[in-house]
Formats: C-alpha cells, structure tokens, sequence
C-alpha cells in the first residue's frame, strides 16, 4: 500500500521591512558601503535622467504619432492598420489573461486563427511595401519567426541525421551562415536575390526570407542541441518497442528536446525580433528607418536623444514582453521542477 | 501509403521551386513591366530638404526628385508611385537588379559610373561647396590645412575633397556618415569644422535648420555634380520613358504649359490651336509629356515648389546653369514632333 | 531446434536501399536547385548586361578612411599606412585591420565588464543585484544597432565640442582630454579653427569610441549571464565543502568554485566573442571604416557591389572559421566539450 506523502513548503518567513533591508542590504560593513555607494549613484544617475526628460524634446515623438506606428502608409488606409493593431493587441491581452487562468491551448489557437483571418481581411487593400514604421517590425519578427521555427526543425533533424547526405548539406548550411554577420548576409542577399527574382519578390518580402534564413542556421543549431540533450536510451527504448525512426522523432524524442529548447529558442526569437533593426541599413523603414527619417527633417536634427532612448524604450518593452511570456510558459510546462 | 503521398509532394515542391527558379524570363523592358505592375518604384535618398523628404502629416514623400518620380509615372500612365529610400549602399544593387525602376537621387553622371548602370538627361546642375558654422574663420578650400571633414560616404564629394586636400598637401580628417542630415547634425554638434557636399543640399540643411545664421555656405564651387536620374543599363525602351519624362517638363516650362493649364481643357485646345509645337507635345506618345505635367507641373514649378523665393530651401535659379537653356541656362529640352 | 525463417525483406522494402535511394533524390533536387540558381543567375547577368568584373580592386581607391589605417601594400606584401592612392583592395584589408583592433580591444573591455557585472548579479546585496540585472536586461533587450545609433549620436557627439563655450573636459591636467571629437590621452592641447584639440599622442576617435563602447556594453551584459550561470552551475556542496575543509570563502572561490566554473564558462564565452567580431560590422551604422563600410565604400564608389559584396561574405566566413578554429584548439587544450 501507497501511502501519499504531503511534501509541504518550507514556512515562509515574515520579515519586516527593517529586518529585510538589514539582511539584504546593510548585513556587515562591505555590504553597506557597497549599498551606500550603489544608493549614491543610482540617485544621482536618476535623478540625471528625470532632469534630461523633463527638458527634452519629446515633440518628434509626441506630434508622429502615426508616423510612428506605420511609416509611410497612405493616410486613407490607416484607418485599417488601426483596426488591425487594436485587433492583434486585443488577442495578445485575452492570450495573456487565458494562459494566467489556463484556458485550454485549443481555444487560444482558435482565436489566434481567427484574429488572423480578420487581419489578413482587414489589412487586404495594404500592400507589404506600404506598411513602414512598428507595424513593420512586428510583422517582419512575426513571420520570420513562424517561418524560422518549421525550417530550423528540420535543419537541426537532419543536422543529427544518420543519411551523411543530409547530415552534410545541414552542417554545411548552419556552419556558413553562423560564420556571416547577418548585416552581411542582407546586403548580398539583397542583391543576388533581386537579381534572380526581379522584381517578383518586393523588399519586405527579401528582408522576411533573409531574416528566417538567418535564423533557421540557429534554430537548426539549437534543436540539435536539444534533440542531443534528449538520452540515447530514450530513442533506443522506442525503436525497441517497434517504433518508426520517424514515430521515435515526433513522440518520443521531439516532446522532450522541445521542453528544454524552450529557454534558448525564446531568446533566439528575441534576437531575431531586435536583429529585424538591421533591415534600416538595406533601406526599409521600420521603427529605426522611422526614427532615422524623422531625424532627417531638419527641424527635428537636434533630437536624437529622443529618438533613440524611445527607440531603446519600445524594443525593450517587446522584447521583455517576449521573455516575459516565454517565463509563463516555461513555468505552465513545468520546466525547472523536474 | 501517407508517407508516399508526403514524399511525392514535397517532390513536386521541390521541382516546381526549381522549374519556377530556371524559368526563362523574357526579356522584357522596364516600361511594360511598371505598365503590369500598375505602379512606379522609385528610388529617392528620402532624407535631404529641398530634394526629398517624407512629410510626416501626410504621409508622402515630397521634393524636387519625388515630384520627377511622379512625373515619370505621369508619363507612363501608371496611378501610383512607391518610394524607396536608397542608402548609398543599397542604390546601386538595387538600380542593377531591378528591385528599383528609377532613381532620382542626386547622382552625379560620372564616366565610370556609367559603366554599370545608365544615366538620364541633368535634372539639376550643382557643385560641391563648404558649409562651416558662422564664427569658423574657413572662407574656402585653402583655409582647410588640418580641418575635420565631414562627409556624405559613398559620395563624389568624399573623393573630391579627398584630391582637393591632397592636391595641396593639406592634412586632414575625414568623417563619414551613411547620410548626409547625419553628417549636418555633426557640423552642428562640431564634431566637425566643415561638412561639404553639393551647393544645393548645404544651402537646403542650413535654410532648414531650426538657426540658419548659425552657419554659411563658403568657398568657390570647386567640382561639377550634374545630378541625373539612373536606372539599368541596356533597357532602351524604358531610357526614353525617363530621359522624355524630363525633357517634357522642360519643354512646358519654355512653351508656357502650367499644371493649371495642362489640366485645363478649355486653354488647353486654345494653346493647341494657335501653336503646333503645343499641338505636338500634347499629342504625341498619346500626349504622355502632357499627362507628366498634369501630375506635377512643368520644370519650373516643380523648381519654384522646393527651391523657389518663397520656400526656406530657396537657391537662385537666375544666373545659375538651371534656368532653361533658351534663356542662357543648362536645362535643355529635345523636341515633341 | 528448427532454424528461425529469416525474414526476406523485398529491396523496395529495405530501409538501407531506401535511405540510399533517398538521399540519391536529395542530391539531386538540391544539385537540380544550384545549378538552376546559376542559370537563372547567368542569364539575369546577361539580360542586365552585368559583367563580373574583379580587375577594380586594384585600382586607386581615391578616398579617405575614418579610422587608424594600417593596411598591406599587395606589391611588396609589407605593413604601411593606408593612403588614399593605394587601391580598393588594400583600403578593405586597412578595413580589416580596423575590425580585428575593435574586436579585440571590445572583447576585452566586454569580459572585464561582464566579469563585474556578472559577480555584481550574485551579490548578497541586494541593490547591487537588482542594478546587475537591470543593466543585464535592459542591455540585452535592445538591438545593437539601436545601441550603437544611441552611444554615437545621442552620447558621444553631444560632447562638449572643444569651442570657448564647450570647453573640453579634461583628467589628470591634460593627459585625458575628452571632446566630441574622440579621447586622447597624453597629447598637447591646441586649438585649430575655434575648437580646442588635441595633437600627437594616443587617440581615439568618436566613431571608433561609440563602436568599442556599444560592442563591449551589449557583450558584457551576455557574459554577465554566461559567467553568473557558470558559477551557479558549480553545485553549492562545492562551496560548502571547501568552508567546512577551513578555507575561507575567497580561497573556496578561488580555488574550487571559479577553476570549474571556468569549464562550463569557456565554450559559450567563445561563441560570444565570435558575435562581437561579426557585431563590428554594425561599423556601418556610424561610418566607422571597419572592414564591411570600408567595402561599401569601395562598392559605392566604384558602383561595384556585386563583386564587392562577395568578397566581404567570404571575408567574414574565412575570419569566423579561424576564430571558431582557434577556440576549438582552445577547448581542446583544456579538455572541454564541444559547444
């Protein structure tokens, strides 16, 4: 007979405010000095800031707002790119809110799908080319990251695939594209690929395939890591009891590798979502071209404090949204409790 | 029996990718495919006042080369013109690849550029100068033994200053910047003693900057920039789109066809009627330099819009190579018949 | 005992045929693809009237760059200062020059940082943690090129200017002298068209300041975390054992936690020293002549991008593959994993 064993948390101790600053901050001389010393400077570096924001300019930011948001988009169509974006920030609220309170998978894929739908309806009479500014680099983050993802699964397969042919051509591919800096890669893809295709693929369209090339090289890399931190035994058990190679990748093997990729493909995604800056220099006009041509009028020349500590701002609330959620996520699949 | 059918598609997939990459495309010009696309892409640098800038109220790009990309679209009856912003470094590939079908953006007509790519006709002629802040004691070339240069890279004017110092021994520093309002703010912030490139685009940084006095144009104009627009070589059908696009407007400009009149039909046929060369020009080509006025205007206006007396950018055309060569100038048209 | 029938698989049945056949139909469709590519490529050239033409990267380069300028004169194969008469090829390999100074110099600023930031993330105090994790987060969270766009136009070139109204700020008498025009160390101040500047001694300019600068900063916040985990790795038993055996907790730091904290530490320490190398290319942003904006330099000006274009990629591939080379001899020596 089983009997069930209660492992309860340790107590939780109740410290007071005073207790608290006593252990964590003055506990012994070096420590409250370093406290005293970071205290100083931190203060002085804020209060620096806060005087800096008050006299600041902040009129390129305030009087663009729809610069800002969608470039260049022709003003009679910007009604629908706001419908749009009211449209996807509503989904991501009701995701945040569903994954808090658990609401099945299924239904938030649902409404994703949906959303979607909507968007693409909405957003119809848009041209890719027209689309500048945020709205810009989230779609280029967005569909070079759900493009990335299928293709560096299979590269990353077939870099641990026992077919030297495969195996080869995979290697091959993540090792020549992680030895370029992606900037290098977009201005030789920029061109060659203008050259092949004419003008049949448009310039959001190139950045899209350059970017998910990029990525894929590190995706690719990250599932082999993963797949290999999955134990051989585990592989070796489903072929054992009959499993296909390929049943053994997709219910055996991929389950596992995919919990501890997690962590490390996030943070891929976050860098594929702030390396989307770097199509400025091949001449798109996302949120860094908007604050870069915005810089270009005169009357804003004096201005690039603004611009750049918002820049820094909006990339850094995304991108901590990004972790923010990858978080949730690795909390709700149990990572780390194992 | 499921393996099979994924294996055999992702065949086909396969084959199709490589069918659709080997596909042999026609050779086809410039001009039938904006005529498809039903649309211009136009590559403009986006960034210097007076030339072409975005205006953020209403979203367009607007300025002396935007206009010129709207009239050539005028000129082959397409709607809509995309602008591309075209950074020094991406100009030319894009120029040579097709992902542009013009550019008008300040390029100076040089032999060895030529080799790669063609030119049109001069839309504006200008000349390399110095801007230096007020209080600088620089009144030309020769005061610049030992100065911090600021450049436009990619530029003739970085290698012209390049043999104007060397040619006096002169030593110096050079500082590039990817665009030129970045090369002005460093003028202003003093990174720099002076920033130099065309006349034109110093007169246009200094008139709009939010202190004008602040700084001044010096020096004599020590190189010829005569800026043209550029598309691919070897596409002869889609050249005289361009090259007569310009010509049209210049010749409205001699011959006294206005925006207002060319969209006004009544003057119009009262024009025609009294003059054949009118008659022509509105006529031939299915009155194509006709419609790029009505877009735009003719050369003068387009000049007057940007760098007129009235605007901040003003540059005297009196005197200077662009007014029109019947009047003693360097804007020359071709003849409509 | 009666033999157990052995199974006649068919050939079409075999997994070994089928994994040959396979991958036969793999070459193939990807030998159908480039050669594809290249036939498309050949005409799209000849259609465009595009001819490969490599002879302009010996001739005269023509233009200035914005950096110290060593370079390789290619007729003698001797180090000489780059000059504006020298050709297109020897202003890239000058370029080239430039990116291994930066590189070198940003990896170590980058791991002197981290280091601190990375110990500062496990200290007991509090604040001093809080403060590690916001530099890590926020340094982290934006993209480089923003970084760099901020360091060089917002910080750098709002220095004080050098003029009677921005004068220079000034350490130790004149040994530093920092301006918007870079930081100089032990050099004679004089003052030439209005500014004060400064002449002869070691000199490092705005541009090259912002790059090294915004390099190192990004990096470190990534090393930070490479070495708190390293360290965090090392199982706490480690530690207390080491207490308990009468070593003091520097000594236990020292000797047990950091020389296996460093095993774990070196492999992705690596990798992120080959990312600042290939960050250095982000040069572009600010007109800093590394090796690609001394190319796009060399390609604008001679409106030759393809050929230039392709000899910057296989640059950078050659300069990361000995790198990773090297650091796998390093792993090597020390007996590490791959990473």
């Amino acid at each position: 007979m089983a009997t069930r064993v209660e492992v309860l948390p340790a107590p939780e101790e109740r410290l007071s405010a005073w207790q608290w600053a006593r252990r964590n901050l003055f506990d012994g001389w070096l420590n409250t000095l370093l406290t005293l010393l970071t205290g100083a400077a931190l203060v002085s570096f804020v209060s620096a800031i806060l005087r800096w924001a008050a006299r600041a300019h902040w009129s390129v930011i305030t009087d663009n707002p729809r610069f800002w948001l969608m470039g260049l988009m022709p003003v009679e169509l910007a009604p629908r790119a706001f419908w749009a974006g009211g449209l996807v920030a509503a989904a991501a609220l009701l995701t945040l809110g569903g994954v808090r309170v658990r609401v099945a998978p299924r239904v938030l894929f649902g409404l994703w799908v949906g959303i979607i739908i909507a968007v693409i309806w909405v957003m119809s009479p848009v041209r890719l080319d027209q689309i500048g500014g945020l709205y810009l680099t989230l779609l280029l983050a967005v569909v070079s990251i759900s493009l990335s993802f299928p293709i560096g699964i299979l590269v990353g397969m077939g870099r641990v695939s026992r077919l030297p042919a495969i195996r080869g051509f995979s290697i091959l591919y993540i090792e020549l594209i992680r030895g370029i800096p992606l900037i290098t890669m977009l201005l030789w893809f920029f061109v060659f690929v203008t050259l092949l295709s004419g003008d049949a693929i448009t310039r959001v369209e190139r950045a899209m395939i350059g970017l998910t090339i990029f990525t894929s090289a590190y995706v690719g890399e990250i599932v082999r890591a993963g797949i290999q931190s999955v134990p051989r035994g585990q592989t070796e058990a489903a072929r054992a009891v009959g499993l296909s190679a390929v049943q053994t990748m997709r219910f055996i093997v991929m389950p596992q590798a995919m919990k501890n990729m997690i962590p490390s493909l996030v943070g891929q995604f976050i860098s594929l979502f702030k390396d989307t800056s770097l199509t400025v220099i091949i001449g798109l006009s996302d949120l860094v071209g908007t604050g870069r041509s915005l810089l270009a009028i005169t009357r804003y020349l004096q201005d690039t404090q603004e611009v750049y500590v918002f820049l820094l701002i909006a990339y850094f609330c995304f991108s901590y949204l990004m972790s923010y959620g990858s978080r949730l996520l690795e909390k709700r699949l149990g990572l780390g409790e194992r | 029996m499921r393996k099979f059918v994924g294996f055999a598609l992702a065949v086909v997939l396969a084959v199709g990718l490589a069918a659709y990459v080997t596909q042999a495309q026609p050779p086809r010009s410039r001009q039938d495919i904006v005529r498809a696309r039903g649309q211009l892409i136009c590559g403009v640098d986006g960034g210097t006042p007076g030339f072409s800038f975005p205006d953020p109220a209403s979203g367009r790009m607007v300025g002396f080369d935007a206009d010129f990309c709207r009239a050539v679209a005028g000129f082959v009856d397409v709607p809509d013109v995309e602008f591309v912003r075209v950074t020094s470094a991406t100009r030319i590939p894009a120029v040579l690849a097709g992902s542009i079908d013009v550019a008008f953006r300040t390029a100076t007509h040089t032999i060895t550029r030529d080799d790669q790519i063609d030119f049109g006709p001069v839309t504006f002629f200008d000349g390399q100068r110095l801007l230096v802040r007020t209080d600088s004691r620089i009144n030309g070339l020769d005061d610049l033994n030992g100065a911090r240069i600021c450049v436009h890279s990619g530029t003739t004017s970085e290698r012209n200053i390049t043999d104007q110092m060397r040619q006096r021994n002169f030593r110096f520093q050079l500082i590039t910047f990817a665009t030129a309002p970045e090369a002005f703010a460093a003028l202003a912030a003093g990174r720099c003693d002076v920033f130099t490139t065309d006349a034109s685009q110093l007169t246009g940084f200094r008139a709009t900057a939010p202190n004008p006095a602040d700084f001044k144009v010096v020096g004599r104009e020590f190189s010829d920039e005569p800026l043209a627009p550029i598309y691919q070589e070897n596409d002869s059908k889609w050249a005289d789109v361009v090259d007569w696009t310009v010509y049209g407007l210049v010749l409205a400009e001699e011959l006294g066809i206005t925006q207002a009149v060319a969209r006004d039909a009544a003057r119009m046929s009262a024009l025609t009627a009294r003059d054949p060369i009118v008659k022509n020009f509105a006529e031939l080509k299915g009155g194509a330099g006709l419609r790029a006025v009505r877009s735009v205007g003719n050369y003068g206006e387009v000049y007057d819009r940007y760098f007129g007396p009235r605007v901040r950018t003003a540059i005297t055309r009196d005197g200077s190579r662009n007014i029109l060569a019947v009047k003693g100038g360097a804007i020359a048209s071709r003849p409509f018949r | 005992m009666a033999a157990i029938p052995r199974a006649r698989v068919p050939f079409w049945r075999n997994v070994r045929t089928l994994e040959f056949l396979g991958q036969i139909v793999f070459i193939v469709l990807l030998a159908g693809a480039l050669w594809g590519g290249r036939v498309a490529l050949q005409e799209s050239f000849l259609r465009q009237n595009i001819r490969l033409d490599w002879g302009f990267f010996r001739q005269t380069a023509g233009f200035e760059l914005t950096a110290l300028t060593w370079t390789i004169d290619l007729d003698t194969w001797r180090l000489k200062d780059y000059e504006p008469t020298d050709s297109h090829a020897e202003a890239m390999i000058a370029g080239l020059f430039n990116t291994i100074t930066v590189a070198l110099l940003g990896i170590a600023l980058a791991t002197i940082l981290g280091l601190l930031v990375g110990i500062g993330r496990l200290s007991r105090n509090w604040l001093l943690n809080r403060l590690a994790m916001a530099y890590v987060e926020l340094f982290r969270n934006t993209p480089l090129l923003v970084q760099l766009f901020f360091w060089y136009f917002a910080v750098m070139l709002q220095l004080p200017n050098g003029s009677p109204q921005q004068p220079p700020i000034r350490f130790f008498g004149d040994f530093i002298v920092l301006t918007n025009g870079g930081l100089a160390f032990g050099g004679t101040v004089a003052e030439r068209f209005g500014r004060l500047i400064v002449d002869g001694g070691v000199q490092l300019t705005t541009e090259f300041s912002a790059l090294v600068a915004g390099l190192a900063v990004y990096t470190s916040a990534f090393i930070a975390e490479i070495i708190r985990g390293g360290i965090l790795a090392v199982s706490r038993g480690q530690m207390e054992a080491a207490r308990s055996l009468g070593l003091t907790h520097g000594q236990a730091l020292r000797l047990i936690v950091l020389p296996q904290a460093l095993r774990i530490v070196i492999p992705p320490l690596g990798n992120q020293f080959l990312n600042l190398t290939k960050n250095s290319s982000l040069a572009l942003g600010i007109g800093y002549a590394e090796f690609l904006t001394a190319a796009n330099t060399v390609s604008s000006q001679s409106f030759r991008s393809l050929e230039t274009f392709t000899v910057v990629t296989l640059g950078y591939l050659a300069l990361s593959l000995i790198i990773s080379g090297f650091l796998n001899l390093i792993r090597a020596r020390l007996r590490l994993a791959p990473a």
